[in-house]
Order: structure tokens, then C-alpha cells, then sequence
């Protein structure tokens, strides 16, 4: 088996072993594989390993790459998939009970992008439930249990791609395929101390992914530097006619490389101000740091506020609306009392009382409120804040009830989320409880490449990125 | 204005007709513990709606959900007119 610390190399380092035949790619799918099997199970993170596909698909780019046929940065890279998108004779269970058994006859389209490029499945990574599509309170809403953080098994991954969170932080995969409607990506990146990204909405197909807001659910990649997110992203994102709101052809295409990514001028930040209602101790000076370290190398930062106005109102019941009509099935027949969170099993009968004429009021404001946050970006590439207002939080804290509270109408991720934007989370610090910090950036839709230049130019002067967990307390 | 919930005794009436609408068509499958949970749960979307309902707009403002005009693959807008 190859060594540890060849398993937490970058999908970038991997790939040019692998070009130059200094790695096997089936050597190197055996030892995720093998590392998969033995951590995998203590933390909850995978729903289904595949080994045979991968070793199929490891053998076939061997063969491929000793005949000459490189195919490119992800050929012969072994990688996770979230468990809601279909994988051809496999079960997809959504991570949810009621569909336990669930297998598709046919592969995702992002499925088929990565088969084409050479890439290697290992497994499909737990999830929460629906995706917290019909609501959760807490991190054992999942079919396979609660997914635990490899920084501390005590604390949670955060939801709901929380088994590729937990994969690519402990090293079980170089990089796992998220899934975001509002902050299922950027939240899990934040707590496990890895890379995440959010692509722009509608650049990569949702064919044969599961379903909860059709107007706000995303792809996206998950890894361990911004540039993997990059790599990952140009193999995965272009026009699909099975999407409907997929970009069109010429737009949704996103070629990549460092060089093409770095703006022709100094970046122009924009540091969020009054998005958090409260940031715990030490997070708040852990993004200045990082913002300083950008603004040494030549990015100008300035604060910036959200104007006030209902981005998170608006973005929860678009979700609550849509995710009612994508599950209808599942809550008409009253499956969804089989879901394990009380919150999932009945908050599907309260949504279907929203009324057509609600549906389009929100997504009217939206319109306005999609044309204000654009408006910022004449100012700024990209706008700051942390990935999440916390570290990860411990199994013991109370459930969270969705229903609690004033509503907190500016949080980043309801802003960024309803209006299609970009946003990629990177590592800065860590908690007093030696918990991983992130740093997140947001751009203006279709500006990607805004984003991973913000989070690439804080990667290449800082290492967080290389810390890895303490492991052993895992697998001693 | 209700003191908890912050909520008009209008918008707290359409809760109470709300929920009794969910009890008369899903009341077989809720203990009185989740009717109580789906009211609160009402009381918070309405909460929601009412911010935006109180987003003024106009006639013209279009909704963020609009039919796209589909053509042949492989063909533009242009070339199908």
C-alpha cells in the first residue's frame, strides 16, 4: 500500500505521478480503497463502497495511459460521489430510509463526464437524509448514522455532503463529489478543513442527481486546494439538455488553469461585514489573517454590508416550496414518517399549505434581490466572510430547531445560494479546540474563476491546506 | 400584534387555518405532539411570508422562475427562425 502521505497529495500532484507514470493508478485505488475500508466505517462516512468498478476503472487507465491515451487531470483519480446522484447498477439511497433500496439503471450525467475523463469511483458518501430536503435538526439524520468529523470523532461534519467532507479530510479519497442547495458544501468544507466549492448555478447537470429546490440545488467538488476544485470543476461543468436550467452551451464550459484564473489586476475584496449574527471566539481574527495575507500580495480589501432585505426568508421557502414538490410522492403517501428526523418526517405537511401566489411573491422579491447582490460586484471580484459562523459543533450540543428564533435574513449562504452565485471555502485556522476555521469566497454568477483565484492566492502563501487530522486517534 | 410570536391575529388566524386544513387530510397520521410541532413550524413560515409580503412591488416585476424556449440541439436561436 502506497504511504499516507502520498493518499494526502492534491488531485494536481496525483495526477502528474500519474501522467508520468510515477504513480499506478491502480496502485493508488487499492490503497484508497484499503484505507476506505478500514476508517470509512468509524466515521460513518460511506454508504456504499464500489471497489469493483473502481478497480475496473483503475486497470482500464492504466492500460490507457501505457498505450498514450492520457486523458487529463482527473484520469486514473480516485474520487467519492455523494450518495444522491445515480450510479449505474448501485444503490443511491438518498441517504434516507425510504429509499434504502433505490437503484437506477442509468449513470448521472456528471457520472458519465467523470467516466469519460478516466476518473475512479470508490464509493458513494453518506449524506443527510433528502439531503435535508424535508428539514433535519441534527447530524444523526442519515441513514447510515451520524457522519463524524476525522478532526475529532466528538464533533459532526456539518450537512449535508458530510460523508465527502469526512472523506477527502481523512484522506480516504483525494476529492469527493458535494451536492449545495444552501450551504450543504461550503458548510462541511468549513468543519472538515478542506476545499469546497459551489459552482455557479447551472454549470454543472443535475441530471440523475437527486432533486430538492429545482432553482437552487448544485453540484460541486470537494478537495484539498482551491486549484483541485478548479481541475475537478473543468471536467464536470458543461450544457446538458437533460437539465433544464442547465447554462447553455459556450457558457456552462468552464476551462481552467491557474494562469487564465489570475486576474489581470489587483483582486478587489470585498470583507462582509453584518452577515453573521454572532462568529465564535477567534474566527473573526482568522479571517482578517487571511484577508491580510491576500492584501500583502496585492488584493485590495475594503468592508462591505448586505443591504437589508429578505435573502434568507426568500431562500428558505423556495426551498420549503420546491423540496414539497420534488418529494410530493414521499409525503402524500406518508413514507416520510419513515425518515429518522422528527422534523423530516412532518414538514412536508406544513409546506404544502404555501400557496401559488406565495411561491411567486418570493421569487418575484428574488428577482429584485438577485439585481441588488449583483450590483456589489461592480465594486468587488469577490466578496469574504468565513465558511461557516463556527467550528464544527460536538454530538452533545442541543438539536437545532429550524423553527427557533428571528429569522437571520443576511446569513451568506441564503444570499449566495438564492442567487445562483459561486462560493468556494477554504481553511484558515483553527478553533481553540483545535477544530478547522474556513474562509469563503463569493463572486458574481458565472465569475468561478474569481473565487478559486481569491482562494488559490491564499493557498499558495499559507498551509493550512496541509495540516491534516490526527488520524490516529481514528484508526490507532 | 401577538407578544411571542410577533405575529398580527390575521396572519395567526390563517396559521390556526392552515393547520386545520393539514389535520383534516394528514390528521390520521399525527400524535397531538407533531400537530403541535407543525404549528410552530407554521407560525415560523409565516413569519417568513410576511417579510415578503411586505416587500413592495410592481406589476412588471417578473418572477426568478421563467419557461425557457427550447430549440434543436445543435442548432442556435438564429439558425431555427
Amino acid at each position: 500500500m502506497l504511504a499516507e502521505d502520498v493518499l494526502f497529495l492534491s488531485v494536481r500532484e496525483l495526477g502528474e505521478r500519474i501522467r508520468t507514470r510515477k504513480l499506478s493508478p491502480i496502485e493508488l485505488a487499492e490503497s484508497y480503497l484499503h484505507r476506505s475500508k478500514r476508517i470509512g466505517p468509524k466515521l460513518n462516512a460511506y454508504v456504499t463502497l464500489t471497489p469493483e468498478l473502481a478497480m475496473r476503472q483503475a486497470y482500464a487507465a492504466e492500460k490507457d495511459i501505457a498505450g498514450g491515451h492520457y486523458r487529463g487531470p482527473l484520469h486514473g483519480i480516485p474520487y467519492a460521489a455523494k450518495d444522491l446522484v445515480a450510479v449505474q447498477g448501485y444503490p443511491t439511497t438518498w441517504g434516507a430510509r425510504p429509499y434504502a433500496s433505490q437503484k437506477f439503471d442509468f449513470n448521472a450525467t456528471v457520472i458519465e463526464r467523470l467516466n469519460n475523463a478516466g476518473a475512479v469511483l470508490i464509493g458513494k458518501a453518506a449524506m443527510i437524509e433528502l439531503a435535508g430536503g424535508l428539514g433535519y435538526s441534527d447530524g444523526n439524520a442519515s441513514l447510515t448514522g451520524s457522519c463524524k468529523n476525522p478532526w475529532n470523532t466528538d464533533y459532526w461534519t456539518c450537512g449535508s455532503s458530510s460523508g465527502s467532507g469526512a472523506i477527502v479530510a481523512a484522506g480516504l479519497a483525494p476529492w469527493a463529489l458535494g451536492s449545495d442547495t444552501r450551504g450543504s458544501i461550503i458548510c462541511p468544507a468549513s468543519w472538515c478543513g478542506i476545499a469546497g466549492m459551489r459552482p455557479s448555478f447551472g454549470r454543472v447537470s443535475r441530471f440523475g442527481a437527486m432533486a430538492i429546490a429545482y432553482s437552487m440545488d448544485k453540484l460541486g467538488p470537494m478537495a484539498r486546494t482551491a486549484d483541485d476544485c478548479g481541475l475537478v470543476l473543468s471536467v464536470i461543468a458543461g450544457h446538458d439538455s437533460q437539465d433544464h436550467d442547465s447554462l447553455p452551451a459556450g457558457v456552462a464550459e468552464f476551462p481552467y488553469s491557474p494562469f487564465i484564473t489570475a486576474p489581470p489586476r489587483p483582486l478587489r475584496i470585498g470583507r462582509l461585514t453584518n452577515v453573521w449574527r454572532e462568529m465564535e471566539p477567534g474566527l473573526e481574527n482568522c479571517i482578517n489573517d487571511a484577508l491580510k495575507v491576500l492584501e500583502r500580495n496585492g488584493a485590495k480589501i475594503s468592508d462591505v454590508e448586505i443591504p437589508d432585505a429578505p435573502y434568507e426568508e426568500a431562500a428558505e421557502l423556495t426551498i420549503l416550496i420546491e423540496a414539497t414538490s420534488a418529494f410530493q410522492e414521499l409525503i402524500a403517501s406518508g413514507r416520510c414518517a419513515d425518515l429518522i428526523d422528527p422534523v423530516g418526517r412532518i414538514n412536508g405537511y406544513a409546506s404544502m399549505e404555501f400557496s401559488a401566489d406565495e411561491y411567486l411573491r418570493v421569487q418575484r422579491v428574488r428577482t429584485y434581490l438577485q439585481k441588488q447582490i449583483n450590483k456589489l460586484f461592480d465594486d468587488f471580484d469577490v466578496l469574504a466572510t468565513a465558511g461557516e459562523s463556527s467550528a464544527a459543533s460536538p454530538f452533545t450540543a442541543p438539536p437545532e430547531e429550524d423553527s427557533a428564533g428571528p429569522v437571520a435574513r443576511r446569513e451568506p449562504d441564503g444570499i449566495s445560494s438564492l442567487c445562483g452565485l459561486p462560493a468556494l471555502s477554504v481553511p484558515c485556522g483553527f478553533s481553540r479546540d483545535k477544530l478547522p476555521f474556513g474562509v469563503q469566497f463569493i463572486a458574481r454568477a458565472l465569475n468561478d474563476h474569481a473565487v478559486i483565484a481569491a482562494a488559490h492566492s491564499f493557498q499558495v502563501h499559507t498551509d493550512w491546506h496541509r495540516q491534516r487530522p490526527p488520524i490516529g486517534f481514528v484508526d490507532p | 400584534m401577538h407578544p411571542v410570536t410577533g405575529l398580527s391575529a390575521a396572519q395567526l388566524a390563517d396559521v390556526e387555518a392552515k393547520l386545520a386544513n393539514v389535520v383534516r387530510k394528514y390528521g390520521a397520521r399525527l400524535t397531538e405532539s407533531e400537530r403541535q410541532h407543525i404549528r410552530k413550524i407554521l407560525v415560523y413560515n409565516e413569519t417568513m411570508l410576511a417579510s415578503i409580503r411586505s416587500f413592495r412591488l410592481k406589476n412588471g416585476d417578473s418572477p426568478a422562475s421563467v419557461l425557457k424556449v427550447s430549440f434543436a440541439e445543435g442548432t442556435t436561436p438564429k439558425e431555427k427562425s
